[in-house]
């Protein structure tokens, strides 16, 4: 499964979600979406948004992680 | 006309149709249960597809002699849901005679050439089946007003791909496949007992095979296949709505 460290980064560069959503031009509601692991896709772009905000690569915002119930 | 009035429009119609579908069939049913014990009602049965018909006589001269006179006009209000949409056969007038009793009634409709008992004559166990049979009917028929309501109501409030609109969708193509089948399985239980059924078998002598409408089943299938086809758009909607 991916898992969204999205609140991870968050921290690590001291920022909100509000100012995220602010800079990166996503509402409120879709990034809360994303943070919480319940998205189905993640488009380049909003990568490519998110990356640049947070000055970080998409391997430190994704994450692959084996599913131990499948 | 602008979209929205058409809508409200069918909204109105559908709440209509299902008002008039339950009165329908609340008008019925004591009559139906009435001539099940056996008592006098005007409800006919057609020998052939074994659906039921209520058939006011109203004289138009004044004769005393209503049943055997051919000027007559019929009121006659069926109760198959097939035949309330697509019947023209009731719209003739029939000719009737009488059976040497006087008691039973036999009408010969000239164009559809379907013979008609009355429902109170018959014996008990075909009144039973008859009865199971126009009940269910009805049930499915008020069913299918029911849910059409509901969708075109959802369709009304902008909930188009939605998952309680397809399942609307999915029910009244099940209860039009249900209906076809209650239809289908009357006419061949009731074949077998079709001469019994008649008292005057002077009527006219035609070979028809009298297979029940496939509309319905038509109706049915086309409407499970766009419920499934919506099914998939409400899939589509859903990871559209979670693509970020």
């Amino acid at each position: 499964m991916i898992v969204v460290n999205l609140d991870v980064m968050l921290a690590k560069r001291k920022m909100s979600l509000t100012e995220l959503s602010g800079k990166v031009g996503i509402t409120m509601s879709n990034l809360s979406i994303l943070k919480k692991g319940k998205a189905r896709a993640i488009r380049f772009s909003t990568l490519e948004s998110i990356c640049r905000v947070l000055e970080c690569q998409p391997a430190d915002i994704l994450e692959y992680k084996v599913d131990v119930d499948s | 006309m602008s979209y929205s009035f058409s809508k409200k429009l069918l909204l109105y119609f559908t709440r209509f149709l299902f008002l008039f579908s339950t009165l329908f069939g609340l008008s019925y049913l004591p009559c139906m249960v009435y001539g099940l014990f056996g008592n006098e009602v005007n409800l006919l049965v057609n020998v052939d597809s074994g659906d039921i018909l209520w058939e006011k006589k109203v004289e138009l001269f004044g004769s005393d002699h209503a049943l055997t006179k051919p000027d007559l006009s019929i009121a006659s209000l069926s109760f198959n849901f097939t035949d309330v949409f697509y019947t023209d056969s009731l719209s003739t007038t029939p000719l009737y005679a009488n059976s040497k009793e006087g008691s039973d009634l036999v009408s010969v409709h000239p164009h559809s050439h379907s013979k008609f008992v009355l429902f109170h004559s018959l014996p008990i166990f075909l009144r039973l089946m008859i009865f199971t049979n126009a009940i269910l009917t009805l049930l499915f028929f008020v069913m299918i007003v029911y849910h059409l309501k509901s969708f075109v109501f959802k369709i009304y409030s902008d909930s188009y791909f939605e998952l309680q609109t397809i399942t609307n969708l999915k029910y009244i193509s099940y209860y039009l496949i249900l209906t076809w089948l209650v239809d289908f399985s009357s006419t061949f239980i009731l074949s077998p007992f079709q001469s019994s059924m008649l008292t005057n078998k002077a009527g006219i002598v035609s070979l028809s095979l009298n297979f029940p409408t496939i509309n319905l089943l038509f109706a049915g299938f086309i409407i499970g296949v766009l419920a499934h086809v919506f099914s998939h758009g409400v899939a589509l909607k859903e990871d559209n709505k979670l693509t970020i």
